[in-house]
């Protein structure tokens, strides 16, 4: 018996001593800026350092694919980024800028997308929260207390008392295989922009049966998360505390989604009500963009196409009401 | 608590520093504290159903003594019935009600009535198929004299209700374990060592091969509709090593962990990506079932010695019930189905009992004929599995013929983990295959403890740990 436990302290005090080696070159090395990972949009929202632009947009996927930057930038005249984020939260989206702007980089104006969907991301997304992207800040406090909220109380025990067991639940990201390919491909080099893609117009997609987007199971039921809402707010202050004049805006989504959740308008409601006290310019979604199909790749995400004229009509709003100047000539498509 | 969570890691070590150290190797003691940890381990699960494991104990005890005590034939037969049909009734209406409920309002649609029928739509309780037909297989060894009915209640519910096997099996029996459990225990080094090796590579095989390979098998079968030939090709055969990392893996933990506490479980898989034909390959695979299933009902029913036709009817009987078994769906079925046709060729030319010894037993490498029947019977194995796999046969239909008209893409980096952990686990398990403990084929003992610790640092580099996936046969 004694043989038998001294083998085993011999095992797992070599293994842990690996490990825990490893662990601390991680903390390490993914802790430097330019092995950080840049091959998400997160990742390389955060990454961003000492830059200067007019606007940010702000939001989940449907932020992300509201609007064509490059022509949204030509038509308001000014420089943007948008660092909206494919199944991002309010909490995802307070981290990103909260980490944008702590990196130095300045906005004057932040477009932030407010819907029902973001006030329940852990249902309407495939992943609520994506811990192993603010991992290396593990020990800012504000990512910490972010984080916690989403590991169950024995994960945030071991993260707290054998820290590098953060880099072996999410290994996939920091695994020594990564380690290597972010050293081969030479600290991965900025090759690609993911707010900015090339011009482009996709031709509208000839959808003449909307049922084809939904699944069956419905109606289905918004539960606003009160984390989620905390955050929303806590983006509202931040944007304050940093003089960053926000306008909110409602990216479409096809109308029948109205019929997609058993609350979509009572959801709807509370985002209102809750964003009244702000009193900040919301633009909301065009019901002419809404209700064409032929717009959306999606229930909830437009395509290329829908992209460009809800761009046409967020950069026109813009000009009458933020800028309060004429609206821009109508660009023919 | 599932085996690769935290909460195990501290349980395990707590009730074997008890077992070997609280009780003073006092054999009362340790049958009730393994009685005690087996409840709390599946009371973690959910509580409610602890009752009804329990009342299958009591009910299964007391009829294995009736049974036994009953001087006429007649009465020994009622209270095997009554035991039968009360098993059976509970895995029927937990297990089957809602299925042949929905089936038969289905059929009766298709003729033109329509009815809406009652489903119960009630949780089925882990481990009911398991925990039921080890005390099937109990009442039936007193029943035909194999074995004495147990006396002692504490004894029996360890051997029902043992939490390595009370989930996912082994299905063990009586004649096995119960010995086993009467038996004063000393400390047994090699025996807890070979376990600490099992339970090393059970752990590799689930966390890092089956649960790499759910990642892209599950992304694959919820939009298949979208994937490239390629990829449905993969999405099969991963699934094929999914569910056997998975299922292998948890029975390595189990059979390891049984020996951490003196007791040897029945073997339940011998090496089967390696099996060389059909009937070869379910005397590897999922042993404890096809044997149980062999000796209660196949040899019953006259097994090989009636003629060949009955012999096909019996295939046929034991391969549906066993796809039954698994669960209340037509896909179950099918897999069943399946694999009586694979089998029956080789019961028509009764060439059922060769390859009797492990593939290459006398060499290192297979032969180019020996390489071929391998994938050959990997497979047709892994096709039968897509059924099993989908969510209904129709789906299974369409995923097969969507495999010629999809393009050719494939996600390199998707696959390169599951694709690094199965090579790693038929290397060392090709070399292992002659024995029935792993890494044990390693003959340089300083070889042997790298490989151990080379597997543990693969666990935690290569493991998936976000949302750890339960053991695939726990639905079952």
């Amino acid at each position: 018996m004694k043989n038998f436990f001294k083998k085993i302290l011999v095992y797992l005090f070599v293994s842990l001593l690996i490990l825990t080696l490893y662990g601390l070159f991680c903390e390490w090395f993914f802790g430097i800026q330019k092995y950080f990972p840049n091959d998400s949009k997160r990742a390389w929202s955060m990454k961003q350092q000492s830059q200067q632009y007019d606007y940010a947009v702000l939001g989940s996927s449907r932020a992300e694919e509201a609007f064509d930057m490059l022509l949204l930038d030509s038509l308001i005249q000014e420089k943007g980024i948008n660092i909206g984020c494919n199944g991002s939260g309010y909490v995802d989206n307070y981290l990103v800028l909260n980490k944008f702007l702590q990196n130095k980089n300045t906005i004057k104006t932040l477009f932030l997308q407010v819907d029902i969907y973001s006030l329940d991301p852990e249902h309407n997304f495939s992943n609520s929260f994506h811990v192993y992207n603010f991992l290396p800040f593990w020990h800012d406090t504000i990512f910490k207390s972010a984080i916690s909220h989403y590991l169950s109380s024995s994960d945030q025990m071991v993260f707290n008392y054998a820290p590098w067991m953060r880099f072996y639940v999410y290994n996939k990201y920091f695994s020594p295989i990564e380690v290597i390919r972010r050293l081969k491909q030479n600290s991965y080099p900025e090759k690609k922009r993911f707010d900015k893609p090339t011009w482009y117009f996709s031709t509208p997609e000839l959808k003449t049966d909307s049922s084809i987007f939904f699944k069956k199971g419905l109606p289905r039921e918004i539960k606003i998360q009160p984390f989620d809402v905390e955050y929303l707010k806590r983006i509202l202050r931040l944007a304050k505390a940093n003089n960053i004049q926000v306008v909110l805006f409602t990216s479409p989504d096809f109308i029948q989604q109205e019929k997609v959740f058993s609350n979509y308008f009572s959801t709807k409601n509370s985002l209102d009500s809750l964003l009244v006290p702000y009193s900040f310019i919301r633009f909301e979604a065009d019901e002419s963009l809404r209700n064409n199909i032929a717009l959306f790749k999606d229930p909830a995400h437009l395509n290329g196409y829908g992209k460009f004229l809800h761009t046409k009509s967020f950069a026109d709003k813009y000009w009458k009401f933020v800028k309060r100047r004429p609206s821009i000539p109508t660009l023919t498509y | 608590m599932l085996f690769n969570s935290f909460s195990f890691l501290l349980f395990l070590p707590i009730v074997f520093l008890l077992y070997w150290f609280v009780t003073n190797n006092n054999l009362k003691k340790q049958n009730l504290l393994l009685l005690t940890a087996s409840y709390f381990f599946y009371a973690c699960w959910d509580y409610r159903f602890l009752g009804l494991l329990i009342f299958s104990t009591l009910l299964d005890y007391l009829s294995g003594i009736k049974i036994e005590n009953c001087l006429q034939k007649k009465s020994k037969k009622a209270w095997l019935l009554i035991s039968i049909c009360i098993n059976l009734g509970f895995l029927g209406v937990f297990k089957y009600y809602d299925f042949f409920a929905s089936s038969f309002a289905q059929a009766f649609s298709a003729i033109g009535l329509t009815t809406s029928p009652l489903l119960l739509n009630i949780i089925l309780p882990v481990g009911i198929s398991f925990y039921t037909f080890h005390g099937l297989s109990y009442v039936l060894d007193i029943y035909y004299k194999r074995i004495d009915s147990e006396k002692n209640l504490i004894d029996y519910a360890v051997f029902v209700s043992f939490f390595p096997l009370l989930v996912a099996g082994p299905i063990e029996r009586a004649t096995h374990l119960l010995p086993q459990l009467k038996k004063e225990k000393v400390f047994n080094y090699t025996l807890a060592v070979n376990g600490l090796r099992q339970i090393l590579w059970g752990f590799f095989k689930k966390v890092v091969v089956a649960d790499n390979c759910a990642i892209y098998v599950n992304a694959i079968f919820s939009d298949y509709h979208h994937a490239s030939s390629a990829q449905l090709i993969a999405g099969i055969f991963l699934f094929s090593f999914q569910i056997y990392g998975d299922f292998s893996g948890y029975s390595d933990i189990a059979l390891g962990t049984a020996k951490l506490f003196g007791i040897e479980l029945l073997r339940n898989f011998n090496y089967p990506c390696f099996s060389r034909s059909i009937a070869e390959f379910w005397r590897r695979w999922h042993i404890s079932l096809s044997s149980w299933f062999k000796d209660y009902v196949y040899i019953p029913l006259g097994g090989s010695r009636v003629s060949k036709l009955k012999q096909i009817r019996n295939t046929f009987i034991i391969f549906l019930l066993s796809g039954f078994w698994h669960g209340a769906n037509w896909t179950f079925i099918f897999w069943g189905f399946l694999h009586a046709v694979y089998i029956i060729p080789s019961v028509i030319f009764s060439s059922n009992r060769s390859d009797l010894d492990i593939v290459a037993k006398d060499s290192t490498f297979p032969t180019l004929n020996e390489i071929f029947r391998m994938g050959y019977t990997f497979t047709l194995v892994s096709l039968a599995l897509l059924f099993f796999r989908s969510d209904s046969l129709s789906a299974a239909f369409n995923y097969l013929s969507l495999i010629p008209k999809q393009g050719s893409k494939i996600d390199q980096l998707s696959m390169s983990y599951p694709f690094i952990s199965i090579c790693i686990m038929l290397f060392l398990e090709w070399f292992d295959r002659k024995s029935a403990i792993p890494f044990l084929s390693i003959q340089s003992l300083h070889f042997r403890r790298f490989a151990y610790l080379l597997i543990l640092l693969l666990i935690f580099f290569m493991g998936a740990f976000i949302n750890p996936r339960s053991f695939i046969y726990f639905q079952f």
